[in-house]
């Protein structure tokens, strides 16, 4: 192994953001490989154990882990506070990592008792989290829009973490009043709207700007965003819940957040001094666009204009498959080489030659996967709407191989921390002095 | 973001070194994300050069870049190439923060060259 990298600024050591990010991406190729295999359940209903462990799977593991990593990295960025303390969040990293892995497969034998344990686990580990990140930003002296985002996704995170409790405890002990789809469905909301969506924003406020080379974000888009999301993601939730007169006013702000949130995303595309988009970029954006279909979907639903579990499936599979993973995809392949290249060629600047972030990527793996994962998620969200097994099973291996791609990107990057695997610039005409 | 340093080639080599040997070795010190050097980003606000030693007044793209504390020697070391040059002295600052739109701004145009 190489001699650790500089411990720079207020950023975390890289380790650390790398094992919550590279432990996501497995999950993220372990719930795309399970789409062909559980086609047929897919294609019934989606209350099914299977189907929630592959949603979990896909929650707790690709999408949390990844936030959580990226949050380690990017806060201390965007703050420009350092993490209050890494410790806890290394302790973090493995109760997270073993209640997830607990929950997944006691929701895929559908064993509660164990499944309870699994999610006290969760809760613990985001807990911790919850702790690490406020002791963190109780110490930020400017609250702008990114900081007080945050904010609201942790709150988010905390309430769905909680929701999820009581639904595992209510498994056992049938505690909860009123039905349980709509609780389900309130947790789901919980998660996409009140924790995922404002962390997303939150972040692309800062770090888009600066990939793209593109003004900061500001105006109403900026308001619209902010306060649809505080608005209206508790009207949706409580209208699931039991008050059905919030739901529509509910969605409609949060639609409305997110045309703001896409108005915001096209202007710094547009405005950019960035002429060339690499795939990370490319990811992102197209993700962005997913917004478009999930919401639209979304807003069906909750006219009820749409309604059933295959409008249902489609529609989480357009928010988390398109919207959310692909954005974070996309943040993936420019934050993993950043950390790569600056624990392993950082500290040789002006000694020895040293690649450029993008000489340390697979740009062929990063288009394979691009063509594929966009592809398969556009005719996943497509076949799970007409209900179709052997289509869906087609589309999740177009998904699985999309998945596969990303991950011989990132393993071609991770490749460069064995001896083995680094490469001088001089063969790619850069040079030190 | 950060940077990381190319080989400069500074032209001349009398006994005091001049701006344009200082912009000169600075634009060797490139972005690795980007590919492109502090000069090009509009990161360097001033250069101030007394009896050989160098003053470096710059910013980064964003506060708190996790590259805040090593970025320095990477700019010294680049600069301490150009001959006459005795000793550097960078400070970073956000104020006036960066914006891409010193991107196409040239040097003269900053006030970096008379």
């Amino acid at each position: 192994m190489s001699r650790p990298g500089p411990s720079a600024g207020s950023a975390p050591s890289p380790t650390l953001p790398l094992a919550y990010l590279v432990t996501a991406a497995a999950a993220f190729v372990l719930a795309c490989a399970a789409v062909p295999a559980l086609a047929p359940e897919l294609a019934g209903h989606y209350y099914h154990p299977r189907l929630t462990a592959l949603a979990h799977t896909v929650t707790l593991g690709w999408i949390t882990l990844s936030v959580m990593g990226a949050s380690y990295q990017l806060i201390p960025i965007v703050l420009s506070r350092p993490v209050w303390s890494q410790r806890l969040a290394r302790w973090q990293f493995w109760i997270l990592a073993v209640g997830t892995i607990g929950m997944v497969s006691h929701f895929y034998i559908g064993r509660w008792p164990g499944l309870l344990m699994a999610a006290v686990m969760v809760a613990a580990g985001v807990t911790m989290h919850l702790v690490n990140a406020a002791l963190t930003l109780s110490r930020v002296e400017r609250w702008g829009l990114t900081p007080r985002f945050i904010v609201m996704a942790f709150a988010g995170l905390g309430l769905t973490v909680l929701f999820g409790l009581l639904l595992a405890a209510d498994r056992i002990w049938k505690f909860l009043p009123g039905s349980f789809f709509p609780t389900l469905h309130a947790h789901f909301h919980l998660a996409l709207l009140g924790f995922v969506a404002p962390i997303i924003i939150g972040v692309a406020a800062r770090v888009y700007p600066m990939f793209m080379l593109a003004p900061e974000p500001s105006g109403w888009p900026e308001r619209v965003q902010f306060w649809g999301l505080a608005l209206g993601v508790p009207g949706v939730v409580t209208g699931l819940l039991g008050v059905p007169a919030l739901l529509v006013p509910g969605a409609i702000v949060v639609a409305a957040a997110s045309a703001a949130h896409l108005t915001w995303v096209s202007r710094m595309a547009r405005d950019r001094k960035r002429p060339a988009l690499d795939w990370g970029l490319r990811f992102v954006l197209t993700g962005s666009a997913f917004l478009i279909a999930g919401g639209t979907v979304g807003l069906g639903l909750a006219f009820d204009l749409l309604s059933g579990p295959r409008a249902a499936l489609a529609y989480a599979v357009l928010a988390l498959g398109g919207w959310v993973s692909l954005t974070i995809v996309g943040m993936m392949l420019k934050i993993i080489p950043f950390l790569v290249w600056y624990r392993i060629y950082s500290p040789q600047v002006g000694r020895v030659p040293v690649p450029t972030l993008a000489q340390l990527g697979w740009p062929t793996a990063e288009a394979l996967a691009y063509a594929l994962l966009t592809g398969g998620v556009a005719a996943l969200a497509a076949a799970l709407a007409v209900g179709d097994a052997r289509l869906i099973g087609a589309a999740g291996i177009i998904l699985a191989a999309g998945a596969l791609c990303f991950a011989a990107a990132v393993a071609r990057v991770l490749y460069h921390m064995a001896p083995s695997g680094r490469r001088p610039a001089a063969a790619t005409g850069a040079r030190t002095a | 973001m950060s940077a990381f340093h190319r080989a400069p080639a500074i032209a001349g080599s009398s006994d005091a070194p001049t701006r344009e040997q200082v912009l000169e070795a600075l634009g060797g010190v490139l972005d690795p994300e980007l590919g492109m050097s502090v000069v090009e980003l509009g990161l360097v606000y001033g250069i101030d050069i007394v009896d050989g030693a160098v003053h470096i007044t710059m910013t980064l793209t964003a506060p708190g870049c996790p590259v805040h504390e090593v970025m320095p020697s990477w700019i010294r070391q680049a600069v301490m190439a150009v001959p006459g040059v005795l000793s550097v002295d960078v400070r970073i600052t956000f104020d006036p923060p960066w914006t891409p739109e010193r991107i196409q701004q040239s040097p003269r145009s900053r006030g970096l060259l008379a």
